[in-house]
C-alpha cells in the first residue's frame, strides 16, 4: 500500500495534513505523499498554512526534516523564498495574497531540490490559492500549522491526514487522539434538513429551525434570539466557542455549525453539554484518509510503533494508521503489513 | 500638470484648496475610482487647478469629453480596457533591482507580465481616439517583449528558457542525465535490502525491533551500515558505492554551475533592458492618466454631468444645477431635489427666503459646482458658465472651533479680515447667515459694513441672511426661495402639525430674483406654526412682532 492509496481518489483533490501537536511528524508525512504521487505519475502542488520546510524549528530551534521537492512539482511560496533559492525555476502566476515574506507565487520546479513553502494563514486566502493551483497539478497538499484543525475544513480539502505523536507517552497520545477523534466525529445535521442547513451555512445568514420553519437571523443576533422552551436549533456560521455555547444552551436544544474547523471547545465540553441535552452537529463532516504516527519523541527517545499504533488504529479501525519513517501501517487494531 | 502654485499670495486660510475641502466635494472627487496602482497615484497627486491654470482645465476638460466619447462609442474595447487596467501592477520596485544588476526570477516574471499588459492597452489606445491623449509609441515595450519573448510561457508564466543560452541547455541536460544515473545506481545499491524489506527505501530507514527476521537478514548485508537505536527502532543507512558517491558529487557541481549560469543570464537580460526601463516606467505613468481620465469620464456619466463653459467674465452662473450628494439623500426619502438656477455677477448677491427654505443648500451647490469646475469635473446641471477662481471661502453657520478656541464668530471675523485684505483677487465668497453669532443690531451693522466693500471687490459674495437692513443699504442682488406653496398645503387639506417630510412638499425651493412686487417676508412664525409650536405661543409671539415697528412692516404684504 502506498500513502496515496488512502486517498478517496487521485485527481485534481486537495489534501491537507494536520498535526496534533508541535513535532507530530506533518512534514515527513508531506516527504512521502510527494514521493508516493511521482511514483505513480501525478503532477503534485505543495503549499502551506504560513511558513513551512525550515532546516531548524523556529520556535524551539530543533532540527527538522525539509521539504524535497522532485523536479516538475508546483510549489506555492513567498517572494523571499525564491530569490533567496536561486533555483531552475518557472514562475507561474502571482497570486496577489501578501506575507511577511512577500507575495506568495505560484512556481513550477524544474530541479529536484529542497525548499520551503509560504502560504496564507487563512482558510479563505487558502481556498482561493487552491482554486489558482488546481489548474497545474493533480494533487493539491496543503501542509498544516500547529495544532489547527480548521484548515482540514472540508471546504478547503478533499481528504486529510492527522499526525499524532512526537510528544508525550503513549496513553497521552492516545487519548489526546482519542478526544481529537471525537470532535471529527460530531454528527452531521438530520438528513431531513442537511440541505437547508448547508444551503445557510454557504450563505450569509444564520438560522433558527423550529419543527415548523426555518427563520433567517443575521448572525451577530443569533446568540440572543430565546426560543420558548428551547423548541429551536441555531444554525450558526460562526466559531463556536465555549463563551457562546453557555449563551446558547439556554436558549436552544441544539447548534449546527460548518464543520469541526469550527468548533473551539474541548471534546470532554461536548461530552458535558450533551449530558444536558444540548447537542452539536456539523453540516459536513471531516474527510479524514488517515492518521499518521510520530514515536519519535525527543532527546533520542522513541516510543513502541507497535504498541502505538495498534492503540490508535483500535480507535478508528476503519481508518489506516501509518508509520511513515518504519512503513508499518495499522487497520482494524492490527498490524496490517509494510508500505511499498 | 497637477501642481498647484501660480503667484496666489500666501493667505493660510485660502493658500491650499486641497486641505479642508468640503465633504461634499470630497464625496463627489471620491466617485472618481481609477483601477490601476499609477491611475491611484496620478489620482492622489491631483491638486484643484486655479484661475492661472486655465489652459490646463480646458484641455483636461477636452480629455475628460474625449474619453466619455470612447466610453459612448466602444463599449467593448471600454470594458477590456478595464479589465487590463484592473489586472495591471505597480513594477517599480522591480524596475530598480534590474536597473541596479540585482536580477531575479520575481523580477522578470513581473516585467513580463506587465509589459504584456501594456501591449495589449496600447493596442486598444492606438485604434481608438485616446490615441490623441497619450502617446504609446515610446519603442521600449517593443525591446521588453523582444527580450524576454523566449522566456514567455502559456497564460504569461516565466522561465528562462534553453533558448537564451547553449551553455544552459546543455547543463539542464547534464544534471538530468545525473539524476537519473543517481536514482538508477542508488536501486541498485539498495536492492538487497529493498528485497528483505520488501518495499522502496530510501538510503536511510528505520526498522523496528519487533521486526527481529529483518534486522538480522540486514545486518548481514555488507552495504548496510547501523546508524543509530532506541529501545524500539533501528536506524539503518545504505553505503553509498564509489560510483554514487562520484555521481553526488558532479550533480552537485552542475547544480552549481546551473545556478551560477542561470544568474548570468539574469544579468545579462537586466544589462538588454535597463536602457529602456525609464521609458517603461513613463509609459505606466501615461497610461495611469489615461486610467484617471477613465474614471472621470465614467463619473462624468454617472452624475450626467456637462461640460462647464469657462468665461473671462467675473460671473457663475449655474442653470439647473443638482446637488448628487443631496439628491441621493432625498431619493432614499422618496423625495427629489429641486434644480436651482442662478445667476452671480461680480459683488454681492443676497439669498434670502423662509426657513428651511434650502438657502444653505443653494450655498453648497454653488460650492461644489465651482469646486468640480476647478477640479476639471464635468457639473451636473444643464449648463454652467463660470470665470475662473482664485480661491473659495465657505463660512457655514454651524461651525465653530475647540482646537483654536474660536466661536463661530470669531472665526467669521478673522476670515472676513482675510477675504478684504484679498478683494480685489477672483475668490468666491459664501457666507452662510453672515454675523449672526452676536447681538442683532451689531451684527446686522457688521454685515453691512462687511458687504458694502465686498460689493466693490472682484469675489463673487454670496450670503443668506434674515437681516433685511441689508438691502437699504448696499445695492446687493437679491434672490429668494420661492417659499411656501399654499395650494399644495390647501388642496392637501393638511393641517397643522406637519411632519419635516410633509412640510418639505409644500416649499417651492426654485430661486427668483427679488423685485418689489414678490418680495416676501418672514414665514418663521407661519413655519413653527405648521412644525406643531403651541398655538397660543405663536399668537403671542405675532402680537409681540407686531408690536415691534420693524416686525410690523414684516407682516404689511399679508
Amino acid at each position: 500500500m502506498r500513502l496515496t492509496d488512502c486517498l478517496p481518489n487521485q485527481n485534481k483533490i486537495t489534501i491537507a495534513i494536520s498535526g496534533l501537536n508541535k513535532n507530530a511528524g506533518k512534514t515527513v508525512v508531506l516527504n512521502r505523499l510527494l514521493h508516493d504521487a511521482v511514483a505513480i505519475n501525478k503532477i503534485v502542488a505543495i503549499t502551506s498554512i504560513g511558513y513551512d520546510g525550515e532546516k531548524t524549528d523556529k520556535l524551539d530551534g530543533h532540527q527538522k526534516p525539509q521539504i524535497y521537492v522532485p523536479s516538475g512539482t508546483i510549489v506555492a511560496t513567498a517572494s523571499a523564498i525564491i530569490e533567496k533559492a536561486g533555483q531552475d525555476i518557472e514562475i507561474l502566476v502571482a497570486t496577489g495574497q501578501h506575507t511577511p515574506l512577500g507575495q506568495v507565487y505560484i512556481v513550477r520546479y524544474h530541479q529536484s531540490g529542497f525548499t520551503e513553502i509560504v502560504g496564507p494563514s487563512s482558510l479563505t486566502g487558502l481556498i482561493k490559492l487552491k482554486q489558482m493551483m488546481i489548474d497545474f497539478a493533480d494533487l493539491i497538499i496543503v501542509d498544516g500549522a500547529l495544532n489547527r484543525l480548521s484548515q482540514i475544513s472540508p471546504r478547503l480539502c478533499d481528504a486529510a491526514f492527522m499526525a499524532v505523536g512526537g510528544r508525550g507517552s503513549i496513553a497521552e497520545i492516545v487519548e489526546k487522539t482519542r478526544q481529537q477523534l471525537s470532535l471529527i466525529k460530531l454528527p452531521l445535521a438530520p438528513v431531513s434538513i442537511r440541505e437547508k442547513v448547508r444551503q445557510i451555512l454557504s450563505g450569509q445568514d444564520c438560522a433558527v429551525i423550529t419543527d415548523s420553519q426555518v427563520s433567517s437571523v443575521p448572525c451577530p443576533q443569533a446568540p440572543l434570539i430565546k426560543t420558548a422552551d428551547q423548541t429551536g436549533c441555531l444554525i450558526y456560521r460562526g466559531a463556536l466557542t465555549f463563551s457562546l455555547v453557555q449563551k446558547l444552551q439556554t436558549r436552544y436544544w441544539g447548534v449546527v455549525v460548518a464543520d469541526t474547523g469550527s468548533v473551539f471547545i474541548t471534546a470532554q465540553q461536548v461530552q458535558a453539554l450533551a449530558k444536558k441535552g444540548f447537542q452539536i452537529f456539523v453540516g459536513w463532516s471531516l474527510p479524514l484518509a488517515g492518521i499518521t504516527l510520530n514515536p519519535n519523541i525527543r532527546m533520542g527517545n522513541t516510543l513502541d510503533i507497535v504498541e502505538l499504533g495498534v492503540k490508535i488504529s483500535t480507535l478508528c479501525p476503519d481508518l489506516p494508521v501509518v508509520d511513515v519513517v518504519s512503513r508499518l501501517w495499522f487497520k482494524g487494531g492490527e498490524p496490517a503489513g509494510r508500505l511499498e | 500638470m497637477w501642481s498647484a502654485g501660480c503667484g496666489l499670495k500666501e493667505v493660510s486660510l485660502l493658500v491650499d484648496w486641497n486641505k479642508n475641502l468640503s465633504g461634499d466635494f470630497a464625496k463627489v472627487f471620491d466617485l472618481i475610482k481609477p483601477l490601476s496602482p499609477y491611475g491611484k497615484a496620478n489620482h492622489r497627486c491631483f491638486r484643484l487647478l486655479r484661475r492661472c491654470q486655465q489652459d490646463q482645465l480646458q484641455e483636461l476638460f477636452s480629455r475628460v469629453e474625449l474619453v466619455r466619447s470612447f466610453l459612448k462609442h466602444d463599449l467593448k474595447g471600454a470594458v477590456k480596457l478595464r479589465r487590463l487596467l484592473k489586472q495591471l501592477r505597480k513594477v517599480d520596485n522591480h524596475l530598480d533591482q534590474i536597473e541596479l544588476g540585482q536580477v531575479t526570477d520575481i523580477n522578470l516574471f513581473e516585467l513580463n507580465r506587465c509589459c504584456n499588459l501594456l501591449n495589449e492597452i496600447t493596442a486598444i489606445v492606438d485604434n481608438s481616439v485616446l490615441q490623441d491623449i497619450i502617446d504609446t509609441q515610446n519603442g521600449a515595450l517593443s525591446v521588453v517583449l523582444e527580450v524576454l519573448k523566449d522566456g514567455n510561457r502559456v497564460e504569461g508564466s516565466f522561465y528562462l528558457a534553453n533558448s537564451y543560452s547553449q551553455t544552459l541547455a546543455e547543463l539542464r541536460k547534464q544534471l538530468r542525465h545525473l539524476e537519473r544515473a543517481l536514482i538508477s545506481e542508488t536501486q541498485d545499491n539498495s536492492r538487497r535490502a529493498v528485497s528483505i524489506l520488501g518495499s522502496q527505501t530510501k538510503s536511510v530507514f528505520t526498522v523496528s525491533k519487533h521486526q527481529q527476521d529483518i534486522i538480522t537478514r540486514l545486518r548481514q548485508l555488507d552495504n548496510i551500515e547501523l546508524l543509530s537505536q532506541t529501545e524500539h527502532t533501528i536506524k539503518f543507512r545504505v553505503k553509498d558505492t564509489e560510483q554514487i558517491k562520484e555521481l553526488k558529487a558532479a550533480r552537485k557541481n552542475t547544480e552549481r554551475l546551473l545556478r551560477q549560469h542561470l544568474q548570468v543570464i539574469r544579468t545579462e537580460l537586466g544589462e538588454s533592458l535597463s536602457p529602456v526601463l525609464g521609458r517603461i516606467l513613463q509609459l505606466l505613468k501615461d497610461i495611469g492618466y489615461l486610467d484617471t481620465l477613465l474614471a472621470r469620464a465614467k463619473a462624468a456619466n454617472e452624475l450626467a454631468g456637462v461640460r462647464p463653459e469657462i468665461v473671462e467674465e467675473n460671473l457663475i452662473e449655474i442653470s439647473r444645477g443638482r446637488h448628487p450628494i443631496l439628491a441621493e439623500i432625498l431619493v432614499a426619502d422618496e423625495a427629489d431635489f429641486t434644480p436651482r438656477t442662478i445667476r452671480l455677477p461680480a459683488g454681492v448677491s443676497l439669498i434670502t427666503g423662509i426657513n428651511m427654505g434650502g438657502k444653505t443648500v443653494t450655498l453648497r451647490l454653488i460650492q461644489l459646482l465651482t469646486l468640480m469646475v476647478h477640479a476639471g469635473m464635468p457639473v451636473p446641471a444643464e449648463s454652467m458658465k463660470i470665470g475662473l477662481r482664485d480661491y473659495v471661502y465657505f463660512s457655514r453657520s454651524d461651525q465653530d472651533s475647540i482646537l483654536t478656541g474660536l466661536s463661530h464668530f470669531g472665526q467669521e471675523v478673522k476670515a472676513l479680515k482675510t477675504i478684504l485684505n484679498h478683494k480685489q483677487e477672483f475668490g468666491l465668497v459664501l457666507i452662510d447667515e453672515i454675523a449672526h453669532g452676536t447681538s442683532p443690531i451689531v451684527g446686522e451693522s457688521l454685515a453691512i459694513a462687511v458687504l458694502e466693500e465686498l460689493h466693490r471687490s472682484n469675489c463673487i459674495v454670496v450670503v443668506t441672511t434674515h437681516y433685511t437692513g441689508i438691502t437699504e443699504k448696499v445695492p446687493v442682488y437679491e434672490w429668494q426661495i420661492k417659499g411656501l406653496n399654499y395650494a399644495r398645503w390647501q388642496d392637501g387639506n393638511l393641517t397643522d402639525d406637519l411632519d419635516i417630510a410633509t412640510l418639505s412638499s409644500c416649499i417651492d425651493y426654485n430661486l427668483e430674483p427679488v423685485t418689489e412686487k414678490n418680495r416676501g417676508g418672514s414665514k418663521a412664525l407661519q413655519i413653527a406654526r405648521l412644525l406643531g409650536m403651541d398655538k397660543k405661543i405663536v399668537a403671542r409671539a405675532m402680537q409681540l412682532a407686531e408690536e415691534s415697528h420693524t416686525e410690523k412692516s414684516l407682516f404689511k404684504g399679508e
